[in-house]
């Protein structure tokens, strides 16, 4: 196979050219498809790997996903499905332990409890109740914020997170009930509370 | 002291609303970095290691009628070997099977012999003391491992702001 001087520039061009296509796309989706992976897994360093391999499937299909609409849906698809796959190792014990934590939980108050508006601290600024929220949400035990991440995050309801965990449908409800729970519990002790929100 | 408490639609609209204010979260300014070296790195393996998709023309016309010779040459030395072991089966002083099978036997005895022993002189009541503890020590281990991912995996202690 012999190439002409030509047509090996003309290659070149067009892989110079697809490089810093691709380098914008990136650019344009790397805070999606990291938040994603960050909120899915609680932890950046494993969330930085999941995205790089969703790059990495990205530039394979390139030339399909350049200027698609569906673009974004088709990375955090492969997103989460990634994510899923690193979780994936933990999946059997963190069913069955899951479910020994739930039976254990189970004659706690249901009701939640906030502070009263005297303890409220002073108002919480935007950046920061993002930061809180965040890290919240990474104190969440994985049974509970995986669901939640995708009930809220991903809008997915709860009869195909139950399919996708592979968990029966009550206990997908009660894990994102116990999430919410546990996120405002973290959330009163910083002063945000619903009646601050509204107001 | 005024405890409100939130019904459950109520929790859920509040964390739904704090939830959606969220903002993207900045990615690592070592992704982008870390993907171009990945594909600068893939680029530069050999074209047999990269993906058949991405093999020379040429090399991939030439891949099919030699992946078909692969498979036509693994069923000739099967049959090759079947019709080996066939020749070997019949041939009895030359029999290296038989004998193989024979030691298998010979050692099968031998434990069997041991194990006879082992319940003729000891106590019933040691051997099943023996595996009633051997039991106790597998739950035992279960239990601390569980305890172990429940405390340091499933609920990490919880942050105090």
């Amino acid at each position: 196979m012999h190439l002409s001087d030509d047509t090996t520039v003309q290659t070149s061009t067009q892989d110079t050219v697809r490089a810093a296509e691709f380098t914008k796309f990136m650019r344009t989706y790397q805070n999606m498809v990291f938040s994603t992976a960050a909120r899915l897994s609680g932890n950046d360093a494993q969330a930085e790997d999941i995205a790089q391999e969703v790059f990495l499937r990205a530039h394979r299909r390139f030339d399909e996903l350049r200027d698609n609409p569906r673009a974004p849906g088709w990375l955090k698809t492969v997103t989460t499905n990634l994510t899923f796959t690193h979780l994936t190792r933990y999946r059997k014990r963190w069913v069955f332990f899951s479910q020994l934590q739930s039976a254990d939980d189970s004659d706690e108050d249901p009701t939640l409890d906030f502070p009263a508006a005297e303890s409220v601290t002073d108002e919480v600024g935007a950046d920061e109740r993002q930061e809180y929220v965040a890290a919240a949400l990474r104190e969440l035990p994985e049974h509970q914020r995986v669901p939640l991440v995708l009930f809220h995050f991903e809008d997915m309801p709860y009869e195909d997170i139950a399919l996708k965990l592979r968990v029966t449908l009550p206990k997908v409800k009660t894990d994102i009930h116990r999430a919410r729970q546990a996120l405002a519990k973290i959330l009163a002790r910083h002063g945000i509370s619903a009646e601050q929100l509204e107001a | 002291m005024n405890k409100p408490s939130l019904s459950e639609q109520q929790l859920e609209r509040f964390i739904g609303s704090i939830l959606s204010k969220q903002s993207l979260r900045q990615a690592p300014a070592t992704l982008e970095a870390r993907v171009l070296h990945a594909l600068a790195q893939q680029a530069a393996r050999p074209w047999w290691l990269q993906g058949f998709s991405r093999w020379p023309m040429l090399a991939r016309l030439a891949f099919l009628p030699l992946g078909f010779g692969f498979v036509k040459l693994s069923f000739m030395s099967t049959g090759q070997l079947l019709s080996l072991w066939q020749l070997l089966q019949n041939s009895a002083p030359a029999s290296t099977a038989r004998t193989g099978a024979q030691t298998l036997g010979n050692l099968g005895q031998a434990v069997q012999t041991l194990g006879n022993l082992l319940t003729r002189d000891i106590p019933s009541a040691w051997l099943y003391g023996g595996a009633g503890l051997t039991l106790l020590l597998y739950a035992a281990v279960f239990g601390i491992g569980a305890a172990a991912f429940r405390t340091l995996i499933v609920t990490p202690e919880p942050v105090r702001y």
